[in-house]
């Protein structure tokens, strides 16, 4: 099985550390896919992206316009953008390196936000991408964290490593 | 009888020094601190070997080696310096640790 995880742009690494990590590919946002987030609610999106932003309004509009995913930034999203990814048939991405960068308290309520987060998507029938989304390479997990890391958020061992091997895959390229 | 084991092999992003029993100690009371005093005789953490700079590896009891492969990703500072701990590869045997080429 190949393993994917995406990376913020910001995070620099060379193949062979991809490797070590045990990885096929880690994907890098506005190198192999697009970020979209505000300023670009009224634009038809054509090419495949990750919405990214706070505004709940802002969110609805990309997922409208044609936004392949949806990163959280908060952990947290409402019924109605949860309906409108379902529709859309968007991907809700869970960005791992909320829980690896906060500490104590707010990580605990980082993992009880996403595990809810998480259920309520699968619930729905929504694909759900496990990605680090690392600012620097001390935030990448290897492919096993990473699995640890989904399991910590309610995804039984099977369904992360399938989200790590086909749904990242298939969000990045089509 | 004997409890099976699993050995973890974990690179580091900074030099980790060559002092094994310092190593165990921290890397041990950070890996309470994920996991709780409740989860930690479970999952049983003993530091085996270091490896060069980088590089240990680290025995946990079979059951308890996700739960160590968490914590260690969990761990972003050691000893007051930032640090991030990447697993590299698990095995049943130390002996295949040892000769991971990667």
């Amino acid at each position: 099985m190949n393993f994917y995880d995406i990376a913020a742009d910001s995070c620099t690494f060379d193949s062979a550390f991809e490797k070590r990590l045990g990885f096929k590919r880690i994907f890098v946002v506005n190198r192999d896919i697009a970020a979209v987030g505000r300023g670009d609610e009224n634009k038809q999106i054509t090419e495949r992206s990750i919405a990214f932003g706070k505004a709940e309004e802002q969110l609805l509009a990309l997922v409208k316009n044609g936004a392949s995913a949806v990163a959280i930034t908060d952990s947290y999203i409402d019924r109605k953008l949860m309906e409108s990814i379902r529709e859309n048939k968007c991907v809700l991405c869970l960005p791992m390196s909320i829980i690896t960068a906060s500490y104590g308290v707010e990580r605990a309520r980082n993992v009880y936000r996403m595990r809810k987060l998480f259920a309520d998507a699968r619930k729905r029938g929504i694909d759900v991408c496990f990605a680090s989304m690392a600012k620097t390479p001390a935030y990448l997990n290897s492919y096993m964290q990473l699995i640890e890391l989904a399991k910590l958020v309610g995804a039984e061992e099977r369904y992360a490593r399938y989200s790590m091997s086909e749904i990242t895959k298939s969000l990045v390229e089509g | 009888m004997r409890d099976k084991q699993r050995y973890v092999l974990v690179e580091s992003n900074i030099p980790i020094g060559s002092d094994e029993r310092a190593l165990s100690d921290s890397v041990s009371r950070e890996v309470i601190r994920c996991i709780g005093e409740m989860n930690y005789h479970r999952v049983n953490p003993k530091m085996m070997k270091i490896l060069g700079e980088k590089r240990f590896i680290m025995r946990s009891s079979l059951e308890g080696a996700g739960q160590l492969v968490l914590a260690l990703s969990l761990i972003k500072r050691l000893n007051g310096s930032d640090i991030a701990f990447y697993t590299l590869k698990t095995s049943g045997t130390i002996k295949t640790l040892l000769q991971y080429k990667g």
